[in-house]
């Protein structure tokens, strides 16, 4: 996920992004930022994040523990926010969405 | 942007109790088996080897089977589980069933005990079935892999109807044909149509998703459907009115034909791997692959040479303490811990560090659960080719020490607690 340097919400997203890379997916051991789990962060003036995410297999059965941490992170990083994450399958998660440092942790080559 | 909900886990007590009460089953087994080096020159219809296969099929593989499954289907199927207390309810009459018809062929009492015994385990398994059933009906997502796993648990049912009756035919003769011959076809309802399906349902969902691979040979999971299920039928019909003839081997080469597209589908998943490093967890489920193999190679001698009793020994350990039991050690690692730490964690992920699920049992034993348990294999077939008494003593002793790591895994995965 890129930050546009122009947006509004600039260094809060950044903050935010931050704050989510110590977020792990727990079956493959690597934050959700590189993974590419993370697909939008939205701050709204009435004091409201939005985060639009995937998980990397529908059904996930990890997602609940996945969605909390997201949660809870953004809670301990922006405390009077009221935050709602947004679980989507479209566009599908794929590993080309995936940092470089995430695909040489899983020691994926392509 | 399309949406789904995500409250997909199954309660603990949905999955647990399986997964525990297979592991001690597991122990069981071996130790059985330890006890029974003898029963590997006798006839295959003796008690001391009628307890270890429904041991094996039931205690041990049919109960983790069960308990993985109700924990997969959520993912698998996109959806939440029918119900738990029901899956528990299945639970309780499975163990109950197991303990005594299990402990009835140990004693070799075959009378109204172990009619209530397979009652048990038949309510069990209808109980499974409609579970499977309703969770299959409310997901939207249609998918090759909920043919398998629908189709496996009616031939369990199947599988389950057959032993019902050749229990009773113990007591008051039911059918006319020779129960050896009727025997024959519920192993095979059960290994080809409840083991094979189901394995093949799940397997062919979680090897791509572990090894980051998808096959580019996807398409071949349909005709695999429809030619091991077609063969079974088959199989299962003609053997029940004319009993084991030359047909027989036609409608073999029809199931492994089937078997051999599923083979052919694993090997296009391993081949197109973007995850290269392959894990213990993931060598031994594709070992399990390798066995499945070895002991299909084994079918024609046993059409044709019924007599040959090493032959019928090694195919069946082949199946249960080949393929069946070495995909559930590798898959076993892959599953549990990560519902345990979803319970144990799942409030508290982003407020504090946690421990990974890996964390949860002693990663470094895998190996070692590997290592032991190959060179228990390779002795226990070459003792039964060789009909060696002493490796047929000592293999089980390696399988034992197997059963036990895997035991203390199992259970301090269980019983993990937070320390935080």
């Amino acid at each position: 996920m890129k930050i546009n340097k122009e947006d509004k919400f600039f260094i809060e997203k950044t903050k935010a992004l931050k704050a989510l890379s110590f977020v792990m997916d727990p079956e493959l051991e690597v934050n959700i930022v590189d993974l590419g789990l993370v697909y939008e962060i939205n701050f709204f003036d009435n004091k409201r994040i939005h985060v639009v995410m995937t998980f990397s297999t529908p059904g996930c059965p990890l997602g609940e523990s996945i969605e909390n941490g997201v949660k809870n992170t953004l809670a301990e990083e922006f405390p009077f926010y009221e935050i709602e994450v947004e679980i989507v399958f479209e566009p599908m998660w794929a590993v080309e969405m995936m940092s470089d440092s995430a695909k040489q942790q899983l020691g994926i080559t392509e | 942007m399309s949406t789904l909900g995500i409250k997909n886990t199954p309660s603990m007590k949905a999955v647990i109790p399986f997964y525990g009460i297979a592991a001690i089953s597991f122990l069981a087994l071996t130790i059985m088996l330890f006890f029974s080096a003898d029963a590997f020159n006798g006839d295959y219809t003796q008690e001391n080897f009628l307890t270890i296969v429904h041991t094996a099929a039931l205690g041990w593989g049919t109960m983790i089977i069960f308990g993985a499954t109700f924990q997969l289907l959520p993912v698998i199927f996109e959806t939440e589980l029918y119900s738990d207390k029901l899956a528990f309810t299945t639970f309780l009459f499975l163990l109950a069933g197991t303990i005594i018809l299990v402990f009835n062929f140990w004693i070799y009492s075959l009378g109204t005990m172990m009619q209530i015994g397979s009652g048990l385990i038949l309510i069990s398994i209808i109980l499974y079935v409609l579970n499977v059933i309703f969770t299959a009906r409310k997901s939207e997502k249609s998918s090759v892999q909920k043919y398998f796993i629908v189709t496996s648990a009616i031939w369990l049912l199947v599988t389950s109807i057959i032993g019902v009756l050749l229990v009773s035919n113990f007591s008051s003769p039911i059918f006319e044909q020779d129960p050896t011959q009727i025997l024959k076809l519920h192993a095979h309802a059960g290994i080809v149509g409840w083991f094979l399906l189901l394995i093949i349902g799940v397997g062919s969902k979680l090897f791509p998703m572990f090894l980051l691979g998808k096959s580019s040979k996807e398409k071949l999971l349909k005709p695999s459907y429809f030619l091991i299920n077609a063969g079974l039928l088959l199989f299962l019909t003609d053997g029940f009115i004319y009993g084991i003839t030359y047909r027989t081997l036609i409608y073999t080469i029809i199931i492994i034909a089937g078997i051999i597209l599923f083979l052919l589908f694993i090997f296009g998943v391993f081949k197109n791997r973007l995850r290269k490093k392959i894990d213990y967890q993931m060598k031994q489920s594709l070992l399990s692959m390798l066995f499945l193999l070895f002991a299909i190679i084994h079918v024609p001698v046993l059409i044709f040479k019924p007599d040959k009793l090493s032959c019928v020994f090694v195919y069946g350990t082949l199946i249960f303490m080949g393929w069946i039991t070495s995909i559930i050690l590798g898959m076993t690692t892959k599953t549990l811990p990560f519902i345990v730490w979803n319970n144990v964690y799942k409030d508290i992920v982003g407020k504090t560090n946690v421990p990974m699920p890996k964390q949860l049992y002693f990663d470094k034993w895998i190996k070692w659960q590997f290592v032991i348990y190959l060179f228990s294999m390779i002795l226990l077939i070459i003792g039964i080719k060789l009909n060696s008494y002493l490796l047929l003593k000592s293999a089980p002793i390696l399988m034992i020490i197997v059963a036990i790591i895997y035991n203390i895994n199992v259970f301090k995965i269980i019983f993990h607690k937070s320390k935080i």
